[in-house]
């Protein structure tokens, strides 16, 4: 079996056998990458790592999106005089989405320079306010709704 | 020297580029539509001009194809992501619209 077939050893030997497979036309030595603060320390990861790495950014990214469209529908939920709950609701929304977003590159620069470092993953408390914030939300149209 | 695609991570990956894009897509009406009622045209143009992200994203995940067949020689242009700059693109296009859209509903 080829290496390209298993797990890419560590270190430059890795990224010859695995990593040059995934993109040949990426220079090793003079690495210009952006941002330095992820590509200037540590060495290239198993790229397996680096693409889950990139799908949990997008999935955040996802989720931001989902918080933005959620929030133009509270907008149009016609509460009567509650109105303003209803408003502020769907600004707390995008604003979580905004979180959201902004966690998204975040974590994906910490996780990519870990991964280079070889440390242990970072964590993040964005997905506890994220749902903090849509449980509340969803509670308050639910009451509004049937007792507003 | 046989190069074997390794699972689907990349084509995972690829997908995962796109529906993102068509997320964007979808979002970028939904603000245009809803900032035309509303009467700020202005929201609803910068919510259009997004679009512009997704086709771009979709074009570089069009350029990319899957690897599902073993290759005497290395495949190329497999990745979507070379750096961190499409990462920072799509981030702050995320945050603008979010900043987009509590406006509109503030100003609504």
């Amino acid at each position: 079996m080829s290496p390209a077939a298993t797990i890419a050893p560590r270190g430059p030997a890795g990224r010859q056998a695995y990593c040059c497979a995934m993109s040949a036309d990426e220079p090793v030595a003079g690495d210009r990458r952006w941002p330095r603060s992820v590509y200037g320390h540590g060495d290239e990861p198993d790229p397996r790592f680096s693409l889950a790495n990139e799908r949990t950014f997008l999935a955040w990214i996802r989720t931001s999106l989902g918080l933005l469209a959620g929030s133009l529908a509270v907008h149009l939920v016609d509460l009567g005089r509650y109105e303003g709950v209803a408003r502020a609701g769907a600004a707390l929304l995008a604003v979580t989405g905004l979180l959201c977003a902004a966690q998204a590159w975040r974590g994906w620069a910490r996780t990519e320079r870990a991964l280079r470092e070889r440390r242990p993953l970072p964590s993040s408390r964005t997905g506890i306010v994220v749902v903090a914030v849509v449980v509340l939300i969803a509670a308050a149209l639910a009451v509004l709704s049937v007792w507003g | 020297m046989v190069y074997r695609p390794d699972g689907l991570q990349q084509e995972r990956t690829i997908l995962a580029w796109r529906r993102c894009a068509l997320g964007f897509v979808v979002i970028s009406v939904l603000i245009t539509r809803t900032a035309l009622v509303a009467g700020q045209p202005v929201i609803g143009v910068a919510g259009l001009a997004t679009i512009a992200v997704a086709v771009l994203v979709l074009r570089l995940t069009m350029r990319r194809r899957p690897w599902r067949r073993p290759s005497a020689t290395p495949p190329h242009g497999l990745a979507v992501l070379d750096d961190g700059r499409l990462p920072a693109l799509i981030a702050g296009v995320a945050m603008t619209l979010c900043c987009l859209i509590a406006a509109l509903v503030w100003l609504a």
